[in-house]
């Protein structure tokens, strides 16, 4: 029917701005597409740096960063140039000195905050800061002590230095023997004391490393070097946390995402997803415990028992439950609903993840009511005829018959919103207490993974770690809908289509 | 796999047949088990609605709806955000309905439904809809805050901050992706509802292709239309969580007077109010109040939105 010829009086030019019209629909029409492709490659993109900005990038979002305190502070510019140049010139040297080469450049533009020799001699270096003690990190466990493999120190070593130089109080002694090999020295006075700094791991390595201790000179401490760190951690207070986001950064990667302490505003951010794993497995666990045999059990009474006034009405009702705002459902449950729980079930904390997930569950019940509704209307006339004929009952019918035949469409209903509850947020932000605590009793509170997006987001400093952690975040949430949806389209339906026609 | 579930039923039937009365039971109970959750599934929505508007209405008064927030939002009503809710919602209809709407014609009209294009589109407006509304969030402030609004400020005026930063602008397109689906769905059922012969006819008399959709596919599902965007605006009227970093205030004595400021939203001040207030116990009235309004906003949408499309579902099996 489309492809007749248009009638020979509309003219050709009438038929060229049909062609563009119809184009431009067709192009439109792909902006779904795109905003997919959009929204998976900026998550990603802001999420990026924990995975790829180990050595370069490091450098140049910090001085990124720099130039944001430029503004708050009059004095932090020098001082951000200077550790800047410090940086790369400490990435070129961890990476010739292991490696055994004679080249150690170095400089220092802020003034003689430190003294560098090159190859043939030693190199000595001494960072005093009387200051590290207060921005020392005090309250830490120890990190893992287990020495990885000898590529990974390497890699370990890169940032490390960033850090330590800046805010942390070490003693640094880089010396280059003769044979060329680097030797670095860290003493630590607080660590015995307090258990140990954020880049314990990378310390620990590097004494493993230096072990052969045959070129080092002793250090040459320089008077000049206190006054101006002191000054420097005097004017830019910001520098430190951010130094702090730095040494976190040293940390190794597999601790940020296992690690099981979420803590992302202290003097050493930890970025443990465990806790917020369990928080969110939690809830919505037992929002689909709730939620879905609520729904499919209306859906099956919709579909096969109700008389028409009464699936009339539930219709528009269930609709009306969709349309509710989940900001509502979750002031319902903040103000009304856990008051009420804790009365009735006497559990210490007011806000948990069963008052959470029960009114997630109110989100859930519309998406798998209706999807399985559909699913069981599918469910073709004849199939509930042979079985009444064959003098089933009702109920028979109902729950030996069409339920199993409709099993794919149930299921896809129930993992598209187990992904619903996976990614709700405000009523998880309102409702389930906000503490990051992986325990298993169901009356404790948690934090779920878009609760923590939604609430630290608006406090974080553009582009450092903690920003990029929750893009991460983000990223997993993304993933996780777009495969299930995905092995709900591409699977289960055709599971469905399948079974319905009895192939 | 049916077959065999249907033997297995005659089976048991057959030796079930003795003991009418379990049969019976059972049956009596399997019918009001499903009852029972669907009657619990309404009582529920039935407790929300009810609960928000006892607490709620007494609270509702003139100086309410039409004043701003006083005393550190201890006080005072909620125009700016019930402004910045409609203004908002404006906004994001103007992109999410002709968006929409057009995505839904080709769907219904051009693709053919096996083609790769259309499957795929189709996967991309179903994957959209379900995508979390905090990763729209993400997506509004990495792409539209810090993408195009920083690319926006270094082409026009270097080194100020006038569209790098969250405002209703960026809001409003965030929303508009988020509710774009809701409207091709929507609109595309409509659009189903045009029976075939009336295109078959407009064809045949000689119109070409877009003529047909013009004053034929178009006129008929306009109400599908209508409801897709009712839909949407209730939607992005309800959500919140997009708008948390890509343009919703705290707190705006005053109304948004350009796209590149920030505006205030029911639903975020309902979040703000319950949540992060300094006296919690002394807004609660404020914060019945105000998720009144928001609900009472969203109801009428949706009840709106109800109403057109089972006449919408008459009409077309009538036709």
């Amino acid at each position: 029917m489309s492809n007749q010829k248009p009638p020979l009086q509309l003219g050709k030019k009438s038929r060229i701005g049909e062609t563009i019209i119809e184009s431009l629909i067709r192009g439109l029409s792909f902006i779904s597409i795109i905003a997919i492709v959009l929204i998976f490659f900026f998550v990603f993109k802001e999420a990026s740096p924990i995975f790829f900005g180990k050595s370069e990038k490091v450098v140049t979002r910090d001085s990124t960063s720099a130039a944001t305190h430029n503004e708050s502070s009059k004095t932090a510019g020098t001082i951000d140039s200077s550790s800047a140049t410090m940086k790369t010139v400490e990435t070129i040297k961890a990476k010739n000195g292991i490696k055994g080469t004679e080249v150690t450049v170095k400089m220092d533009a802020a003034g003689n905050k430190k003294k560098f020799t090159t190859s043939g001699g030693t190199v000595e270096q001494e960072v005093y800061d009387p200051f590290a003690d207060d921005s020392a990190p005090k309250k830490d466990t120890t990190p893992p002590k287990a020495t990885p493999a000898k590529p990974k120190e390497i890699k370990k070593e890169e940032p490390k230095p960033i850090a330590k130089k800046e805010s942390s109080s070490t003693n640094q002694k880089y010396s280059t023997t003769n044979g060329g090999s680097v030797e670095q020295e860290v003493y630590d006075p607080f660590a015995d004391e307090k258990g140990g700094i954020a880049v314990i791991p990378g310390q620990k390595d590097s004494k493993v490393k230096s072990s052969s201790d045959t070129g080092s000179v002793g250090d040459s401490s320089d008077p000049t070097a206190i006054a101006q760190t002191k000054s420097q951690i005097d004017s830019s207070a910001l520098q430190e946390s951010k130094d702090s986001l730095d040494r976190a950064h040293a940390g190794d990667f597999s601790n940020l995402l296992f690690g099981d302490t979420w803590q992302p505003v202290s003097n050493v951010p930890k970025f443990g997803f465990l806790p917020l794993f369990i928080g969110t497995l939690k809830v919505t666990l037992i929002s689909i415990m709730f939620g879905a045999p609520l729904a499919i059990l209306a859906a099956l009474f919709t579909s096969t028992f109700a008389p028409k006034w009464a699936r009339e009405t539930l219709k528009p009702i269930i609709e009306l439950l969709a349309g509710l705002p989940s900001v509502v459902v979750g002031f319902f449950a903040l103000i009304v609903m856990a008051t009420i729980f804790q009365d009735l079930l006497g559990y210490q904390y007011r806000l948990n993840s069963f008052v959470g997930g029960i009114a997630m569950s109110f989100a859930v019940i519309p998406i798998i009511y209706t999807i399985s509704e559909d699913a069981l209307t599918a469910v073709p006339n004849s199939l509930r005829d042979a079985s009444t004929a064959l003098g089933a009952t009702k109920w028979q019918t109902a729950f030996k018959v069409v339920l199993p035949s409709a099993i794919p469409g149930v299921f896809a209903a129930v993992i598209l919103g187990f992904g619903r509850a996976f990614g709700e947020t405000m009523i998880a932000l309102m409702a389930t207490g906000n503490a990051a605590m992986s325990t298993a009793s169901p009356f404790d509170p948690i934090r779920t993974f878009a609760a923590t997006i939604g609430a630290e987001m608006a406090e974080v400093v553009f582009g450092d770690q903690h920003y990029n952690v929750l893009f991460l975040i983000g990223a997993m949430l993304f993933v996780f809908t777009f495969t299930s949806n995905a092995l709900v389209e591409f699977y289960v339906r055709k599971r469905l289509i399948r079974r319905i026609q009895g192939k | 796999m049916s077959v065999s579930a249907s033997l297995d039923v005659s089976k048991e039937n057959s030796l079930l047949g003795s003991t009418s009365l379990k049969r019976r039971l059972i049956g009596g109970m399997a019918g009001g088990i499903t009852g029972f959750a669907a009657m619990l599934i309404v009582l529920i929505v039935f407790t929300i609605v009810i609960s928000v508007v006892i607490g709620g209405y007494k609270n509702i008064t003139w100086e309410f709806l039409t004043e701003a927030p006083k005393e550190g939002m201890m006080e005072g009503g909620i125009f700016p955000a019930i402004f910045g809710t409609v203004i908002m919602t404006m906004l994001m209809s103007l992109m999410a309905v002709p968006l929409g709407t057009v995505t839904a014609i080709y769907l219904s009209e051009f693709a053919k439904p096996t083609s790769i294009f259309a499957r795929s589109i189709r996967f991309a407006v179903n994957t959209l809809a379900s995508i979390p509304s905090i990763v729209f969030g993400l997506f509004g402030l990495g792409f539209f805050v810090q993408f195009v609004g920083s690319s926006i400020d270094s082409v026009t005026n270097p080194g100020t901050l006038v569209w790098g930063q969250p405002n209703i602008l960026w809001a409003s397109m965030t929303m508009g992706l988020l509710t774009m689906p809701v409207v091709i769905v929507s609109v595309e059922e409509a659009i189903r509802t045009v029976p075939k012969e009336w295109r078959d006819a407009s064809l045949a008399l000689g119109a070409t292709r877009l003529q047909t959709i013009r004053k034929i596919v178009i006129p008929g599902s306009l109400s599908g239309i209508l409801t897709g965007m009712i839909l949407a605006i209730s939607r992005g009227a309800g959500e919140v969580a997009p708008i948390l970093f890509t343009g919703a205030a705290f707190f705006l004595p005053q109304i948004p007077h350009a796209l590149s400021s920030q505006f205030m939203h029911l639903g975020y001040h309902i979040y703000i109010l319950a949540t992060q207030s300094s006296n919690v116990e002394k807004t609660i009235p404020l914060q019945y109040a105000t998720t009144l309004v928001l609900l009472a906003l969203t109801f009428t949408l949706n009840l709106t939105a109800v109403i057109l499309r089972s006449r919408l579902r008459g009409k077309s099996q009538s036709a």
